[in-house]
């Protein structure tokens, strides 16, 4: 076989390879979050363990603040959303499945795209997150009491963006303090200050989404947070998983 | 006997020295503001400050994406080296902002700016790195790790430098890199003293980060050396049974 009959054959292939890798890869990325949502099924971390945590937050704050019932209607939201991106950081950072040395190892060997697997515990992460605001947004309602007319889709809205930057964000920096002794210390310290803009975007979009206002632009901050994180994590997904072996 | 690059570090530490006292001569000679009167002598130092610390934490963004192509551990010296200048330059711009806000706008502390408050969490995800930079004892994952976070963080600079622009709060605008190009609005002598506490200060930043630089090769040297002996001293290797041993006398068995 010559060299041009042999590019024209691999230009005939090379399409369905693509879509061969491509659906591989979806598949690795499907297959790492299914196994990480296992693993929060079997412990329970997030919803027996941080989720009353965080209620319990939401309980003593008031204890510290005041118990002014106009205040409290008026901090509701804020102190929601500091007590998921505070707690949900705990959540971003458990242990994961795929972390311990050996299984690392394998799945490298079994060639785990280290995006794929990125973008796995992400989703799972984002999961989580999402179902934490869920359990504790009703906790705040009851508690703080805020009265109003809220735009639900909107808020939902709200929640999902904040979930997924969240979830990308404690992603990252889980994986760079894999290993780690001081890891529980040393991941708020430094996904906490890069959640400020998260924070910003979702407090004032609930306060609108609740006062029956439209939330698009802080949407849309959340949506650029979002795609920013997850350029960021695509980009550095390879070399984290180099120096982190 | 002194070497040239010695001679080049004196030199270079006397003109430094010389910028800053030209800086501090011209800040203290210039006429007192229109409202904000003697307190905007401050901004001879906050501004020079902040505009240091952009660019001492540019160099460690740089170097980080060097240390991620190459590998190279001269970058990543050079990259923590960098950031730990532009925190120190970032206490200085957030001190000294403080002061002058005490004395114009009558608070230490004002939770609506956006400038001031996204420069307070610049300087704490930093804090982090250096966190990070002192948790990990393995170079190669320290240096990896640390790249990808100071990669990660450069987004708070262009964050911090066009919050005034983005939020409309306390804080004034930029006056000198501004979106529409580098002209100023400062009367002559304000500027003239401005251009000299930036040079000092760019110089004085230059001096540190060539002192930290050589510090770092020290102690990466130090570092190189040690782990060439056993890892808990020569003394206490254990006790082997015939073969060559790693180095050093052994705790007894038939060879030691």
């Amino acid at each position: 076989m010559t060299a041009e009959q042999n590019g024209a054959e691999q230009k005939d292939r090379s399409p369905s390879r693509r879509a061969v890798l491509r659906r591989t890869f979806w598949r690795q990325t499907w297959w790492v979050i299914r196994k990480e949502l296992r693993v929060e099924l079997r412990g329970g971390e997030t919803l027996w363990m941080a989720a009353p945590f965080a209620a319990m937050a939401l309980l003593l704050a008031p204890l510290a603040l005041g118990t002014d019932t106009a205040l409290l209607r008026r901090i509701g939201p804020g102190m929601l959303w500091l007590v998921v991106v505070l707690f949900g950081m705990t959540v971003t950072v458990r242990p994961t499945s795929i972390e311990s040395r050996p299984v690392r190892d394998l799945l490298t060997l079994s060639g785990l795209d280290p995006v794929a697997a990125f973008l796995g515990r992400s989703g799972a992460s984002a999961a989580l997150l999402f179902v934490f605001t869920l359990v504790l947004t009703p906790v705040m309602i009851v508690l703080y009491g805020p009265d109003s007319a809220p735009l639900w889709g909107c808020l939902l809205w709200l929640a999902v963006g904040a979930a997924v930057a969240l979830g990308l964000l404690g992603t990252l920096v889980a994986a760079l303090v894999t290993g780690l002794r001081s890891r529980t210390a040393l991941a708020p310290i430094m996904s906490v200050p890069l959640a400020a803009p998260v924070l910003i975007a979702v407090v004032n979009g609930t306060e609108n989404a609740l006062n029956g206002q439209p939330a698009t632009i802080w949407l849309l901050m959340l949506a650029a947070v979002d795609l920013i994180l997850l350029i960021a994590g695509v980009m550095l997904a390879a070399p984290l998983d180099e120096t982190t072996r | 006997m002194k070497t040239k690059i010695d001679i080049l570090q004196r030199l270079f530490f006397l003109i430094t020295a010389a910028a800053v006292v030209w800086g501090l001569y011209l800040a203290a000679r210039a006429p007192g503001e229109a409202t904000q009167g003697d307190a905007a002598k401050l901004l001879f130092v906050h501004v020079p400050a902040a505009i240091t610390a952009y660019l001492a934490l540019g160099v460690g963004l740089l170097a980080a994406l060097w240390y991620l192509i190459r590998r190279s551990p001269a970058a990543d010296r050079m990259s923590s080296s960098a950031i730990e200048v532009g925190v120190i330059f970032t206490v200085v711009t957030l001190v000294s902002g403080m002061i002058w806000g005490r004395a114009v706008w009558g608070l230490w502390w004002d939770w609506n700016d956006a400038r001031l408050m996204s420069t307070a969490i610049m300087f704490f995800y930093y804090m982090g790195y250096l966190a990070l930079r002192r948790s990990i004892i393995d170079p190669e994952a320290r240096a990896g790790r640390c790249a990808v976070l100071a990669v990660i963080g450069f987004i708070q600079i262009p964050i911090v430098h066009y919050s005034v622009l983005w939020f409309r709060t306390l804080h004034q605008g930029p006056t000198i890199l501004r979106p529409d190009g580098f002209r100023s609005t400062m009367d002559e002598e304000f500027a003239l003293s401005l251009a000299v506490g930036i040079m000092a200060f760019v110089a004085a930043m230059t001096l540190m980060l060539t002192s930290r630089l050589t510090l770092s090769r020290l102690q990466d040297a130090r570092n190189d050396l040690s782990g060439l002996g056993p890892p808990v001293g020569r003394g206490v290797t254990a006790p082997f049974m015939g073969g060559p041993t790693m180095g050093g006398p052994t705790m007894g068995g038939p060879n030691g």
